[in-house]
């Protein structure tokens, strides 16, 4: 599988040269293939949001370079291609939303590309039957639940017929129904259009669900892996300041207590299943 | 509180002014308001009532959403025309003590009253029968031509549909402010003006903020999806002129052609 | 700081197309130093039921007393909001003096107290959250931390020395650690203060480690009410209702299911794991076939 998405070296530096600098990443080197869903985690002030910004040329590299589908995201003359392929939600569902329907917020993105119009009527539509809310098509985002409107803006960016779609800590404000429709969406989309995904969360149970965890600890990536690997580290988990998926916590402490169970255990069923063997 | 709210009240509807497109609704409104302002004689007065009920009939708007855009502005009309009636010199007609109402004063502040109700009347008509996006829509496209003049028409069409989107999510965020500090033992109802008016820096200044914030974010959001300014974009919502605007726009102009001669005459 | 609420409804914007039911005949009892969490889905009446006992909301019908006051008698409104505090969800958004002394100064200021006491129980309140009122006082609000800032939103409330404290998500959109800080703050001002508490949360780990009892609710109803292990152990009820448990608690029920010697109520961790460990022991010494689900079956 081809890299989608790399970096080499990646360096930020916030507030440069000014007393106030902070290194928010520090010479970091991963590599996300075509098809990957990489779960991106770790405690408030390690870097992960400031790195997922660097995959969409939100913010260029102090020191290192970022390669989108193999365009440096430094190249300013092919800026808008790398914000093509690799699309970004945010964390605030209202402060992304910029029309005053549904179906004109989807527009958004293709009229920027320069879409005809004819063209972005099938991109809405499309867009919208991937995420589940075509027939919310005229309404106004106000009346939306907070998972409608994550689902609404994932839409405006599957418009634009991106090759990898960036979570920023999407689900971070919304209750749990909202939470499991956006990451039913989003699962669904990788696993059926081959969508890459990068899932920024501090959640660890949406972490499970990934191919691959990165964990980040001050600007440093700690530890990369399935979920199983990483899980398997609870005491680093703990030291990064990272919640345990609850049956994961209870596999380590029973280990600990003799219990013969395997590494990374995340799910109630596995748990049942392993303990009545 | 702000899910029942139309912004601009905006009255949905399939009458055949409703379906016409906004930019000519908008020049018609333009052109029909400076003509008021060229008539000076009954005729002409009454051409331009005749237009207007036209106009209205078409719309299919209940009158009484006419009048409530009138009414505030009663007051100043009242005012208008017992000022005109007495300060304008003439022919006297009638005496109030030292006030001397003459008939020219009459006629010029009755003109002057219903050139008032036709304005506003007309105005609302426009608000009443298109959508606020409808409306930016219209004046982008308007607007075009002046561009290479250095009119960001674009970039404000597009800060009127953020505003307009926004609207309710403001509201919907003073209100949650306001109870907080309500919680807080914040009183916004009693005391003099002042004191309500100092009463609201606890509810100004975190929306200000807020508001601050979710610009920025909705900015990086609008360049994350590409993003760059008016240049090189196309629209989804396209306008399109048919035979309804060809004839309304036929109608005025034969109407302020009418005006234009009876005011030469 | 007992609370009454006896047979609530409210209907939002009634007499309107927009008409919505958002309680209905609500009864609810409080008692004092109780820490009750308040758990259902989104659209549940939660959120509205916490503002009538504020008296930010005066219902369409029913009577609610809270700490002996009326709440139908609007004098006693501003009385009642001085005893209660409200704590909504990202509090830091009512941040808005330029220091964050006076910020939480703000509610004090607000009921009238003289400056020494006003000064007085803002070094409480922000001692009460883990900050140094010297160090902290002085600055910008704005200048912080997201989880600072909401700690001195949380101290704002605190100052005001309200005698029945409500969270509505407390933790919200903190990342795990920030979510620990606040918890423990909330767990040590009932531990310590015997303050009377009342949590609103989807977060049933948490529901679970802190309340005593739990009322669920649904569709403006309360449709649970007991202790927490009581609410806890109905697990097919909350699957119903659409709402989770907490991960631990399912585990044990299944365990349960299956023949294993265990009570099905744990709530933590910990308690799972005791559990669990202790129940294992009795099987291996042969008393129970751990593989056997109860009433029979392939052996």
């Amino acid at each position: 599988m081809a890299a989608l998405i790399s970096s080499e070296g990646l360096g930020h530096l916030y507030n440069q040269g000014q007393p106030s600098e902070v290194a928010a990443l520090v010479d970091v080197n991963v590599v996300i293939e075509a098809g990957e869903f990489v779960a991106v985690v770790g405690p408030n002030g390690s870097g992960k949001s400031t790195l997922a910004k660097h995959f969409n040329a939100l913010l260029l590299p102090t020191t290192g370079r970022v390669l989108v589908g193999g365009i440096d995201t430094r190249d300013q003359a092919r800026l808008w291609e790398v914000r093509r392929l690799a699309g970004m939600v945010f964390q605030n569902p209202d402060n992304q939303i910029v029309a005053t329907t549904v179906e004109e917020d989807v527009a958004f993105g293709p009229e920027n590309l320069g879409v005809p119009p004819a063209e972005i009527e099938e991109r809405i539509e499309q867009a919208l039957r991937w995420v589940g809310m075509l027939e919310h098509r005229r309404r106004a985002p106000h009346l939306l639940s907070g998972g409608q409107k994550q689902r609404v803006a994932i839409a405006g960016v599957l418009a634009m017929r991106p090759r990898c779609l960036i979570l920023d800590e999407a689900t971070a404000m919304l209750d749990p129904s909202g939470r499991d429709e956006v990451m039913g969406t989003v699962k669904r989309l990788n696993r059926e259009e081959g969508l890459t995904v990068i899932h920024i969360t501090h959640f660890m149970d949406e972490a499970a669900a990934a191919d691959r965890i990165l964990v980040m600890d001050r600007g440093r990536v700690r530890l990369s892996g399935s979920p199983r690997e990483v899980f398997s580290r609870p005491a680093e988990l703990r030291e990064v300041g990272l919640d345990l998926p609850p049956m994961t916590d209870l596999a380590d402490r029973l280990t600990r207590a003799g219990f013969d169970l395997p590494s990374g255990v995340t799910s109630v069923e596995e748990m049942v299943d392993l303990l009545c063997r | 509180m702000s899910r029942g709210l139309t912004v601009g009240q905006y009255l949905p509807g399939r009458s055949v002014i409703h379906r016409l497109d906004p930019r000519t609704k908008i020049l018609i409104t333009t052109v029909y308001v400076l003509i008021l302002f060229a008539i000076n004689s009954v005729w002409g007065y009454a051409a331009a009532v005749v237009f207007a009920l036209l106009a209205l009939t078409l719309s299919a708007i209940p009158l009484r959403y006419l009048a409530d855009g009138i009414r505030p502005m009663l007051v100043l009309i009242v005012l208008t025309m017992v000022l005109n009636v007495f300060l304008t010199p003439g022919a006297p007609i009638w005496r109030l003590g030292r006030l001397v109402a003459t008939r020219e004063g009459l006629i010029t502040g009755g003109f002057l009253a219903v050139r008032l109700i036709l304005l506003i009347a007309v105005t609302s008509l426009l608000t009443l029968t298109t959508s606020p996006v409808a409306l930016t829509d219209g004046l982008e496209r308007l607007l075009k031509p002046f561009v290479p003049l250095g009119l960001p028409a674009h970039e404000l069409a597009m800060m009127m549909t953020i505003a307009l989107r926004f609207i309710p999510t403001l509201l919907e965020e003073a209100e949650k402010i306001m109870k907080a500090q309500m919680a807080r033992g914040a009183d916004f109802e009693s005391g003099n003006l002042i004191r309500r008016t100092k009463a609201l820096i606890p509810l100004l200044v975190p929306l200000f903020i807020s508001s601050f914030r979710r610009a920025d974010e909705l900015a990086m959001a609008m360049e994350a999806r590409g993003y760059h300014g008016g240049a090189g974009r196309t629209r989804y919502r396209q306008l399109r002129v048919g035979p309804a605007d060809y004839l309304a726009v036929s109608v005025t102009t034969v109407f302020v052609a009418g005006l234009i001669y009876l005011r030469l005459r | 700081m007992p609370v009454t609420v006896s047979r609530v409804s409210h209907v939002y914007l009634e007499n309107t197309p927009f008409e919505a039911r958002a309680l209905s005949d609500v009864d609810l009892e409080v008692a004092d130093g109780e820490f009750v969490g308040i758990i259902g889905p989104t659209g549940s009446g939660k959120s509205t039921l916490i503002q009538v006992i504020d008296g930010l909301i005066r219902p369409t019908s029913g009577r609610v007393v809270v700490d002996g006051l009326d709440l139908s008698i609007k004098a006693n409104l501003r009385e009642v909001r001085r005893r209660v505090g409200l704590i909504f969800q990202y509090p830091e958004h009512q941040l808005f003096e330029e220091t964050v002394a006076a910020d939480v100064a703000f509610g004090p200021r607000n009921l009238g107290l003289a400056e020494g006491e006003v000064a007085e129980r803002v070094d409480e309140a922000l001692r009460l959250v883990g900050l140094d009122p010297e160090e902290i006082g002085p600055r910008s609000p704005f200048a912080l931390s997201g989880g600072q800032m909401r700690r001195v939103a949380i101290a704002g409330v605190l100052a005001m020395r309200p005698r029945l404290l409500i969270l509505d998500e407390p933790a919200a959109g903190l990342d795990p650690r920030g979510r620990e800080e606040i918890l423990g703050y909330v767990r040590r001002l009932h531990r310590t203060l015997r303050q009377t508490v009342i949590l609103v949360s989807h977060h049933m780990e948490d529901v679970a480690r802190l309340a005593d009892r739990v009322v669920v609710m649904h569709g403006g109803r309360v449709v649970m009410d007991g202790p927490t292990k009581d609410v806890f152990a109905a697990g097919d009820r909350l699957r119903a209702l659409g709402l989770r448990l907490p991960a631990v608690t399912e585990l044990m029920q299944r365990l349960k299911e299956r023949g294993w010697p265990v009570a099905a109520d744990a709530l933590t961790v910990e308690e799972a794991a005791r559990r669990i460990i202790e129940a294992a022991g009795r099987l291996d010494r042969g008393s129970v076939d751990r593989r056997a689900p109860t009433g029979g079956g392939a052996r």
